[in-house]
């Protein structure tokens, strides 16, 4: 029957796109070379977003709590600032304020000594209630981005398991928060912003689509660069050299889009089972008895296949200038590295937090390294 | 309506036809098909198309064609072809006339003659195929073309002769138009020559041969199939049953025309891939090229019997032809997809809520640490230890994954040796009272191994089931088995529908396809005590020695059978809704009980559990490696008594040395651990249990 | 309704009004004259009767035997059932067995080859059906034979080639194309052939092969011929479709106005389009829709003879003409518009 419908389905809609998952190869194609990434520090509690201060600090958000990290290898790490939500994206201006998007409240700004001195609450009425991720331009424009209308950042998965129509926005904003306009709108969770090397678009990675499209900055026109990924697209980091670096939150499965059909089925696990046990992406991957199994799982003589049906991963994707991948830097299902939310240039290093595994890291330098 | 919806999903038609599909038989299901309708069609279509008279003029036409398409079955199934069935035949219809009615010889020197023939005219064929390697197709051509020719000219010079033969003696027009028992004499000996060359084909080795020959080549080469010889005789037996039908023809229509033969093995050749014979040879039966033939004739002689002109009949046969050779190709091609696509018959199950195994909570099932330090045994010495037993000088047994046993010698465990190699794959260990170490093997049944290493069987079918279409005489699966003290031998097949490997996919289905079947060694007789089970899996005889307690896997339970005593013959659930899947249950020191859990429910899948028609859309759209099952990447063990009151259980958080544990053993104080996918098997000390306590002098006292 | 019941209906009284008017007006074919009466016997002897026919295929001939036939019996109230063999004498067979166990009122067959048929046509007169066996007799002798006699056009021919091939004229090679060689009307023209020829020494047959009535068959033994014998004087053949494709050959070989072509057939159009073009030098012909009258003509003597089937063997032989130039068209007959 299924076959049948394809077919009619091909008939009648030979232009429709289908949305399969990709398999992973070309510059996709698997490697180990995320594991190899060097721990900076010690553990923190569930990182999200980085940044680099004007003054050499990294910030680090994490729950409540925006880190100020510096030393070697940002070690030595003090509460910069409490917050009434919990912090997720974060930006720097060229004027040394620090941005910072707080679940429920939207937009905040922050002096260099820790103090709120702005916020944007809301566009066009209505709350900015799920901040994602923001970025400054060199122009000093900001952009804003709000996840969803019906979900906060911290329910991201049941906003992808609820399958709703794409209700997520892009905001702009001048450097003091004024100025308020959405410059697009129904998206599915954009939790990539950056400014493109250019400086004449905006891209947006949409985790739910799995999408990279640009906005024009001067107008209206939107382009989709890259339509479909294997993975959830999580946040965009733009380099020196005019290179953006993606996170992935996780890769697709064939369960999980099955699971994401079957309305009746996905609905009744959403009310009935906790939400880490549903069938579904998760960021740490570290077992949980009671977690759903794929057949592919299933350990053989004690051993994990790193191809088994990943339920974390950690994916990062070193992009060019037109916003095609050309390296990625896998850690595979039997890997530590998983769930990373934002990759990013610190200098002349590129660090990475993995919200998964509680921890950030340093990549791997160079290209040919890793094989060693 | 929800119980309207679970005996829906019990008893789906579904499961009907997954086993249908399932039978070798189904195979030739379309020609099957289209020669029943083909013939009820114009039953319908042509009054009195099912009169005596009628059936028996259509059986008197048809049997010659039937003839050649078995002749060319044969030239088909050796891996060939053979195009000059068609002039042999015409060429052996002229002979009959010629040597019985025009020469006078006497009717069987003529049959053996025109057979003779036959068979030369093979002999050439096969001589140059088999021996001087030439290609078929061509070969036959040449023969097809000479003989042609040749048949040709002897019609024209014996026109005259030809026209004036009158019909023969009465043995002649009784082979022509006689009829025994309302049957035709031509199709008569149609049917004995199917059935004769049908067990030929399937039974007789030359016959068997003829089939390897045209599966494989090589391969029949290799196992000493001398391949030109059984080459050859193909081409003979195909060229003397061409001459036979030749015969037959010549004593119904007594005529030799210009048209006698021509075309004929084109029919033929139609006839065999319409009845879905593989023209790479080997696949495919006489009945099949039978049915062909008899599609074509009957759509033939249907439609000239309802006056559709010649020219329109040829067009419209061809391309019933064609859509019905495309369709059967496809169907034998893909049959097994579509079996796979319907043989999964997921059934509703519904489970409430296990008691918790958090660590902390409480019940007895609450997560620790006691396996956190099991000491490896064997460690990346053996493959899938499923199960594991000791003896009585403290040596352990075990099973690998490659059909052997193997025995770890006591006291350090360190000397590996293989103490049998059966095949199959190996599960379930016990000893019986003679010390003969019994074994349930995967996809052969139940066999044993003496002290002295030497292997027997014990038993490898049971009771067939009179109401199922599949046949289960055969052990598929079985598991796990226990000694009663009387010394019959019980154990548990866990599923009689799909083998070791698609175990998940038994689990998706959820049903009863298992049983519990006891040997008795006494009488060497074997049957199945309790069927319908789901997934039985673990089996111990209790320590009274009067119930066999055994496990549902899928369902979560501990069940007991009555062997003995006031409740013989009676089962029970003893403990239900238990948070794990039920592996092997073995008998502890303190007159309890261990079970091994090979994995853990969750919610997800208990959801999944009672939703079977997202289980079958599951199996159906996505592949095999992404299917929800349930999780046995993380078990534990847990130790219940005689009331079914589970009093304890031992963790190895996070599954690190001990995932998926399918078996534990208590011996001398320690407690042995093996699991169907490890590399190991695990070993804790038991602080308060009895350091001398042995399974054998449990079962079977004695110092 | 019978009489006994018109008599009932109007002694009946009380009857209603309806019934009355209707046996008034059924009233005057009781008072039959003898002319009248005439008419009623052929209807009760042919009314509702069946005819099955068998030709060895639809070709030209057939379809014109066919289409006078269907024309004929359907004025009678006859069902007329074809079955096309369409050169497939086991299906041909099979075709007149089941007609047998059918059982019609007549079979009207034309055999494809002496023999084929011979015990069917015996055992369908045995089961009570008239047997009609058209231009292609068999070895059975049945009913009613209607057709050519197939001898007497092998002699007339035969003299024919003998006149401009024969006697010091030409080389006196003759080849002879046959039909289907077992079928009576090839096999007897032949032999009648071969009897006139013998009187004539000069007369030499090269060549004597069947064609199994295919145009291209014999297009390609005429061209072997004229390469073996190329003094050829005339080619004899017992049909004229076929002989299309030897005429053809002829001229590929360049040879069309030296060897004479003589055909005996059924006057087909094509035939006297070929005489008339040259391609054929004399044409014996009948006429194929005459033929289909006869047969009908036949048949109905038979339904109205009473007799036994097997009784008597009748023979309708059809008359030839020569056909030699444009003016003898009439002797071949057109197809009529809308014919099939």
């Amino acid at each position: 029957m299924s076959l049948l419908g394809d077919i009619i389905d091909r008939v009648l809609f030979p232009n429709r796109e289908l949305h399969v998952i990709p398999v992973l190869d070309g510059a996709f194609s698997p490697n180990q070379r995320l594991d190899q990434a060097r721990q900076l520090g010690d553990e923190i509690e569930r990182p999200d977003d980085i940044v680099l201060g004007q003054d050499g600090a990294l910030y680090v958000s994490t729950g409540n709590r925006i880190l100020r990290c510096t030393g070697d290898d940002f070690n030595k790490r003090t509460v910069f600032a409490t917050l009434d939500g919990p912090v997720g994206g974060l930006a720097c201006t060229p004027v040394g304020r620090l941005l910072a998007c707080v679940s429920g409240v939207g937009l905040v700004a922050l002096s260099p000594a820790g103090e709120i001195t702005g916020k944007l609450e809301s566009v066009g009425g209505e709350k900015i209630a799920c901040p994602l991720s923001v970025t400054v331009a060199p122009d000093g424009a900001i952009y804003l981005t709000d996840g969803s209308r019906n979900n906060r950042p911290d329910l991201w998965l049941a906003d992808l398991m609820e399958n709703r129509a794409p209700s997520g926005r892009l905001i702009a904003c001048n450097p003091s928060l004024g100025n308020v306009s959405v410059r697009a709108d129904k998206l599915a969770w954009p939790l990539g912003v950056a400014v493109s090397p250019d400086g004449g678009e905006v891209w947006v990675a949409e985790s739910w689509a799995h999408r990279l499209s640009a906005f024009s900055r001067a107008g209206e026109g939107r382009r989709v660069i890259v339509k479909n990924y294997t993975g959830y697209p999580a946040r965009l980091g733009c380099g020196p050299n005019g290179e953006v670096w993606m996170a992935f939150l996780a890769l697709r499965t064939q369960l999980t889009e099955f699971v994401l059909r079957e309305r009746a089925f996905c609905d009744e696990m959403m009310r009935t089972v906790p939400s880490e046990l549903w069938i579904g992406p998760v960021l740490d991957g570290r077992l949980n008895p009671r977690e759903p199994t794929q057949i592919g799982r299933i350990k053989k003589l004690g051993i994990q296949k790193p191809w088994a049906p990943p339920r974390s991963y950690g994916l990062v994707a070193r992009l060019d200038t037109r916003g095609l991948a050309v390296e990625t830097l896998h850690s595979r299902v039997d890997g530590r590295v998983h769930g990373v939310t934002t990759v990013r240039p610190i200098g002349s290093r590129v660090l990475a937090v993995s919200k998964g595994r509680d921890c950030l890291v340093e990549l791997p330098a160079g290209r040919g390294a890793e094989e060693g | 309506m929800k119980s309207l919806q679970r005996a829906w999903h019990r008893h789906s038609p579904q499961l009907f036809l997954g086993e249908l599909l399932e039978k070798r038989w189904m195979e030739p299901i379309i020609p099957f098909t289209l020669t029943i309708a083909v013939f009820l069609a114009f039953a319908v279509m042509i009054p009195r198309y099912l009169t005596a008279g009628s059936l028996q003029e259509l059986m008197r036409n048809f049997a010659e064609q039937g003839m050649v398409a078995v002749a060319m079955a044969f030239s088909v199934l050796s891996g060939g072809i053979d195009l000059s069935v068609g002039a042999v035949f015409a060429m052996s219809n002229f002979l009959a006339l010629y040597l019985y009615l025009i020469i006078g010889l006497p009717l069987p020197v003529t049959f053996v003659l025109v057979v003779l023939f036959g068979a030369v005219m093979g002999a050439i064929n096969g001589g140059l195929i088999a021996y001087g390697k030439t290609r078929p197709f061509l070969t036959t051509l040449v023969v097809l073309i000479i003989v042609r020719a040749a048949y040709n000219k002897v019609t024209v010079a014996f026109t005259n002769e030809l026209a004036s033969i009158d019909s023969g003696s009465s043995t002649w027009d009784f082979m022509g138009s006689g009829r025994v028992l309302g049957i035709p004499f031509n199709m008569l000996v149609l049917i004995l020559l199917a059935v004769g060359t049908h067990f030929f084909l399937t039974r007789i080795k030359p016959g068997v041969h003829i089939m390897a020959v045209g599966s494989s080549r090589k391969a029949a080469r290799h196992a000493g199939v001398n391949v030109k010889r059984v080459l050859f005789s193909a081409y003979v037996m195909s060229g003397a049953i061409s001459a036979l039908a030749g015969i037959l023809y010549a004593a119904r229509q007594s005529s030799s025309g210009t048209d006698t033969g021509v075309g004929w093995e084109i029919n033929a050749l139609a006839a065999v891939v319409l009845g879905g014979i593989s023209l790479a040879g080997g696949r495919g039966t006489i009945a099949r090229a039978v049915m062909g033939a008899a599609i074509i004739f009957m759509l033939t002689s249907g439609m000239v019997r309802l006056g559709i002109s010649g020219n329109l009949t040829t067009a419209i046969i061809g391309i019933i032809l064609l859509l019905a050779v495309g369709f059967n190709v496809k169907w034998v091609k893909n049959k097994g997809k579509v079996l796979q696509k319907v043989y999964v018959t997921p059934s509703w199950v519904d489970f409430e809520p296990p008691p918790s195994v958090e660590r902390g909570s409480g019940t007895p099932f609450a997560e620790n640490d006691r396996l956190k330090n099991a000491e490896a045994i064997a460690l990346n010495m053996i493959e899938g230890p499923e199960d594991i037993i000791l003896d009585r000088r403290d040596n352990l047994y075990t099973v690998n994954r490659n059909g052997s046993i193997i025995r770890f010698l006591a006291p350090d465990y360190t000397v590996r040796e293989e103490f049998a190699r059966i095949g199959g794959r190996p599960l379930g260990l016990a000893f019986d009272r003679d010390q003969n170490l019994l074994v349930c093997i995967a996809g052969m049944g139940v066999y044993g191994v003496k002290p002295d290493r030497s292997v027997f069987k014990v038993t490898d079918r049971t009771t067939r089931t009179r109401t199922r279409l599949k046949d289960d005489s055969r052990l598929y699966l079985a598991d796990d088995l226990d000694v009663a003290p009387d010394g019959r031998i019980y154990f548990s097949e866990a599923s009689t529908r799909y083998e070791l490997t698609d175990w998940a996919l038994d689990g998706f289905e959820g049903r009863g396809n298992g049983r519990l079947i006891c040997h008795d060694p006494k009488t060497g007789t074997t049957r199945t005590v309790l069927k319908n089970l789901t997934f039985p899996n673990g089996i111990c005889i209790s320590h009274d020695g009067q119930s066999v307690l055994w496990a549902s896997t899928w369902l979560c339970q501990i069940n007991r059978y009555w062997i003995a005593g006031p409740k013989a013959g009676t089962s029970e659930v003893l403990i239900d809704n238990l948070p794990g899947y039920c592996d092997n249950i073995n008998r502890a020191s303190d007159g309890k009980y261990w079970l091994a859990f090979v994995g853990l429910r969750t919610p997800v899948y208990d959801l999944a559990m009672r939703n079977p028609v997202f289980r079958t859309r599951m199996v159906k759209q996505i592949p095999p490696d992404e299917w929800l099952c349930p999780g046995i990447n993380y078990g534990c063990v847990v130790k219940f008594d005689d009331n079914g009151v589970v009093t304890e259980s031992l963790w190895d958080p996070g599954g690190l040395s001990h995932p998926t544990i399918t078996s534990v053993r208590e011996h001398k104080g320690y407690l042995y651990i093996g699991g169907l996918e490890n590399n190991r098997i695990g070993r804790v000390h038991l602080q308060d249990a009895d350091p001398t306590w042995e399974a054998h002098k449990s079962y079977w006292g004695g110092a | 309704m019978t009489k006994s019941v018109h008599r009932k209906a109007l002694a009946g009284i009380g009857l209603a009004a309806i019934v009355a008017t209707a046996a008034l007006v059924a009233a005057p074919s009781q008072a039959a004259g003898p002319r009248d009466q005439l008419r009623e016997k052929f209807d009760k002897a042919l009314k509702g009767k069946t005819v099955a026919w068998s030709p060895v295929w639809m070709g030209v001939l057939e379809s014109e035997w066919t289409r006078v036939m269907k024309d004929r019996f359907d004025d009678y109230g006859i069902k007329l059932v074809t079955r096309d063999a369409n050169f497939k004498s086991d299906v041909q067979l099979q075709t007149v067995s089941d007609y047998i166990n059918e059982k019609p009122d007549v079979i009207v067959v034309q055999n494809p080859n002496v023999t084929l048929l011979a015990k069917e046509l015996k055992r369908a007169m045995d089961a009570g059906i008239y047997v009609v066996q058209v231009n292609m007799a068999s070895n059975t002798l049945t009913d009613a034979y209607v057709g050519v006699d197939a001898k007497d056009l092998g002699t007339k021919i035969a003299r024919e080639v003998i006149n401009q091939c024969g006697g010091g004229k030409g080389s006196g090679e003759i080849a002879i194309l046959e039909g289907e060689a077992t079928a009576a009307y090839s096999l007897d023209m032949k032999n009648g052939a071969m009897e006139v020829f013998k009187t004539d020494p000069s007369i030499k047959v090269v060549s004597s092969q069947p064609t199994s009535w295919d145009a291209n068959k014999a297009g390609d033994i005429t061209t072997t011929v004229l390469q073996q014998h190329p003094k050829l004087c005339g080619i004899l053949s017992v049909w004229g479709p076929q002989t299309a494709g030897a005429a053809q050959a002829l001229k590929a070989a360049n040879m069309g106005d030296k060897v004479k072509v003589f055909v005996a057939s059924d006057g087909q159009p094509a035939d006297c389009d070929l005489l008339e073009q040259g391609a054929f030098s004399a044409n014996l012909s009948y006429r194929a829709d005459v033929q289909g009258q006869t047969i009908a003509d036949a048949v109905i003597a038979l339904l109205q003879s009473g007799d036994k089937p097997g009784a008597k063997n009748t023979a309708y032989y059809t008359t030839p003409a020569w056909v030699k130039s444009k003016d003898d068209r009439m002797y071949c007959f057109s197809i009529p518009k809308g014919a099939k």
